[in-house]
């Protein structure tokens, strides 16, 4: 028993200085040599500033927490795009605070976007998602958008349309992901516009 | 399920036929003593490793020193762990400012990841900090997932019995517990993690030292973009069947799981090696007939929920309104969307998350709490019928070796013939063991869990009200006793009693099943090998795989069926 304590202190040792601080840094120097965009997160950088992440979806909201109506607006978020904490709702699917929140989304969706009443929306557009950061949207919901961002941007609808589909993100292969938009992309091209 | 399901299943099963037997081969090569592939590289790490903790990897252990070894490895890692994440606001490397755990969760996390559970309660990205991840709790996850090849070998080397056939074993004895561990993280998991680490990277997960940046969004607000060896603490939380991630939200986080294809690579690297595990003991005991029969019967359990779930998912949420349009399209994923990420859509998050329910890894990528009724209870199914497909690295062989020893005993009795499992005869004394087995968790289940739904201490925490509340407790339960570590996050679990009730039920779950299969093994590995007669009841064989099946499904259905009609099966009729 004594001996098997001995041998146990000393494997934590070995095995906390190989797999604890050797294991990480190897494979933090062979990504930052190889990959380093990607190992630093995928940053997006405009002017020289730091504008977001490439993966993190972001907020484009004033600063009263209403949608700018200029831009193309992310999903809901459990967390409200905050990247030091990443949530999801956690909301079961007969939970009644899910379903009044969900009916109010559909409502202000399609009042935000001069939808008749009755029109369809997309799922994606009034549920939230598991990380809270979600970077996409699908191409139904950049497509029901699209005119409202036009508008608000005195751009022909036609345009915009177009830069949905240049931003689609096919599906990878073919079949591992669902086509996506990327919100902070198209925006940043819409940015980019002017 | 949809054409985008179908494919992406249909991969997964394809690339699992191919790599898990060719894995498994490659294992048995290792574990079965002699001459192994990459012997130059691995076999002077090994011998340094043995010099240093200066022990003789040729001598053999009966089965009581090999479960005390276990025991020791496991009880002293924990104090390391606890004393790291207590002391981890005044070490360093802590560029996020993480304060020191409380002794509450501080004794839930570190049993959680010694045990292999990696139940979080604690905020991945504010509560641990880059030390703690990387030398305590990435360590622990290395750690568990040897110590579960390690048991397993032990296992087989029990059953198999013939001292010619295996290294290690001498009558009695069933292995050296240190050379099986050292040789697990040496030649398995850490060169399979580095790989793996560096696939993820290259798709976008992080893996740097940085800290949060701080980036001034285009609205102009400001937003903290965080980081952290990521993806080398991913890459040994899928390998190792472990389950527990930097961030909060773990897979579902584009930083862990940012693409497609890494959705279905974190799968693959979850479910590849418990059934390459199944492999290499078909080759180890020489019965590699018996070893697909086993890895049948997992995959047919592994399709079953996996396939159940994707389906109930994709049809959608049927409580939200009709305009809510959950059809899916080449422009619209539908579904249920709700705690699922865009990029993965209904079918993809629910053949990652369910597909990894039944191992003990436990990794998602959506948010269980949130899915349909059916889809969740798939989930359930999978953690109640005891992780079995294919189960944790080791522990889902393991595990499925007891319940055929029970099948082979009851079908033995119904048949009247003499049940007998690798030409060894199973009486009073495995059985006893078994039964004991079998039994463990779900007492351990059943009364914390029913404890938890009547005192306030346990109602408090609950996000839904009624019988999702039930659900939300008793899974917690269930999925930290059988050391999968999902929730349904709705349950605030930071708190005193469940933070001790939890990690109680996490030590019953891990080290009872571990020395009571070590037991069974100890038990069988000095029985004589019997040559099979006409009175043999045949193992190797289709009926005794759906056999096995009805087994496993029944005994885990009739000791939870209450509790899942009070849940989620209420849920569902009246919903």
């Amino acid at each position: 028993m004594r001996r098997q304590l001995l041998t146990s202190a000393v494997m934590l040792l070995v095995v906390t200085l190989a797999l604890g601080f050797g294991y990480p840094l190897v494979v933090t120097g062979i990504s930052q040599v190889f990959f380093h965009d990607q190992a630093n997160g995928s940053l997006i950088f405009a002017n020289g500033k730091l504008t977001g992440s490439a993966l993190l979806g972001q907020s484009f909201s004033d600063s009263k927490g209403n949608p700018l109506p200029q831009f193309f607006q992310p999903r809901p978020s459990a967390s409200d795009y905050d990247g030091a904490d990443s949530s999801a709702s956690n909301l079961g699917p007969a939970n009644p605070q899910f379903l009044k929140t969900v009916a109010e989304r559909t409502v202000a969706f399609r009042l935000f976007n001069h939808l008749p009443p009755g029109t369809a929306v997309p799922v994606d557009a009034v549920t939230a998602s598991g990380s809270g950061l979600d970077p996409d949207i699908s191409v139904q919901n950049a497509l029901d958008q699209a005119p409202r961002v036009a508008q608000a941007r005195h751009l022909p609808a036609s345009e915009v349309i177009t830069l949905v589909h240049r931003y689609t993100t096919p599906s990878q292969w073919g079949f591992l992901s669902e086509p996506v938009v990327n919100v902070l992309d198209i925006n940043l091209a819409l940015e980019a516009l002017k | 399920m949809n054409a985008l399901g179908w494919e992406q299943l249909g991969f997964v099963c394809v690339v699992t036929a191919i790599l898990a037997p060719l894995l498994g081969k490659y294992l048995a090569a290792i574990f079965r003593g002699g001459k192994a592939p990459l012997d130059r590289i691995f076999l002077p790490v090994e011998r340094a490793v043995y010099r240093i903790l200066r022990v003789d990897p040729e001598t053999s252990w009966g089965w009581q020193a090999y479960a005390i070894a276990v025991l020791v490895l496991g009880m002293a890692s924990t104090v390391l762990l606890y004393a790291i994440l207590r002391l981890q606001g005044v070490l360093p490397l802590n560029p996020t400012h993480a304060p020191g755990m409380s002794p509450d969760l501080s004794f839930n996390t570190a049993i959680s990841f010694i045990t292999g559970t990696n139940w979080q309660a604690y905020e991945g990205e504010t509560q641990a900090s880059y030390l703690a991840d990387m030398a305590g709790l990435v360590v622990a996850q290395f750690t568990a997932a040897a110590v579960g090849l390690a048991v397993a070998l032990a296992v087989v080397r029990g059953i198999a019995g013939s001292p010619s056939r295996l290294s290690g074993n001498h009558g009695l004895q069933i292995g050296n517990f240190w050379a099986d561990f050292t040789r697990s993280l040496v030649r398995v998991f850490v060169p399979l993690s580095v790989v793996a680490a560096l696939v993820m990277v290259s798709q976008g997960a992080v893996q740097n030292f940085s800290g949060f940046a701080v980036a001034t969004t285009l609205a102009g607000a400001t937003q903290q973009i965080p980081g952290g060896p990521v993806a080398s603490m991913e890459a040994i939380k899928l390998l190792g069947t472990n389950g527990g991630s930097m961030y909060g939200t773990g897979g579902a986080h584009p930083f862990e799981n940012p693409t497609g294809f890494t959705n279905i690579f974190d799968l693959l690297l979850v479910i590849v090696l418990p059934f390459a595990i199944v492999f290499m003991f078909g080759r180890l005991i020489g019965n590699r007939r018996l070893a697909l029969v086993l890895a049948g019967v997992m995959a047919a359990l592994f399709l079953t929920h996996t396939m159940i779930a994707m389906q109930a998912e994709l049809h959608g949420n049927s409580m939200l309104p009709s305009s809510v349009s959950q059809v899916a399209s080449a422009t619209n994923p539908g579904g249920n969307m709700e705690g699922k990420e865009t990029r993965f859509g209904p079918s993809g998050s629910a053949l990652m998350t369910v597909g990894t329910m039944g191992t003990t890894a436990g990794a998602t990528d959506s948010a269980l709490d949130s899915y349909t009724p059916v889809g969740g209870t798939a989930a359930f199914a999978a953690i109640l019928l005891g992780e079995i497909s294919p189960g944790g690295d080791g522990g889902g062989l393991y595990g499925i070796l007891v319940l055929a020893l029970l099948a082979v005993f009851i079908a033995g009795l119904m048949v009247g013939r003499t049940p007998e499992f690798g030409g060894k005869k199973i009486r009073a004394p495995q059985m006893k063991l078994v039964v004991a087995y079998v039994l463990t968790i779900p007492v351990a289940v059943l009364a914390f869990g029913s404890a938890s739904a009547v005192l306030g201490a346990g109602k408090s925490s609950v996000l839904n009200p009624g019988m999702h509340g039930l659900t939300e407790i008793t899974y917690a339960y269930a999925s930290v006793a059988q050391n999968n570590g999902s929730a349904f996050a709705g349950l605030s679990a930071n708190t005193p009693w469940y933070d001790i009730t939890l990690g109680l039920t996490m030590l019953i779950g891990r080290f009872m099943p571990i020395i009571l299969a070590l037991a069974i093994a100890g038990s069988l590995a000095g029985a004589r090998v019997h040559a099979r007669t006409r009175a043999t009841l045949e193992t190797a064989g289709l009926t005794f795989a759906g056999f096995l099946t009805g087994v496993i499904v029944i005994v885990g259905g009739l000791i939870y069926f209450p509790m899942l009609i009070l849940g989620p099966i209420g849920e569902r009729i009246v919903g």
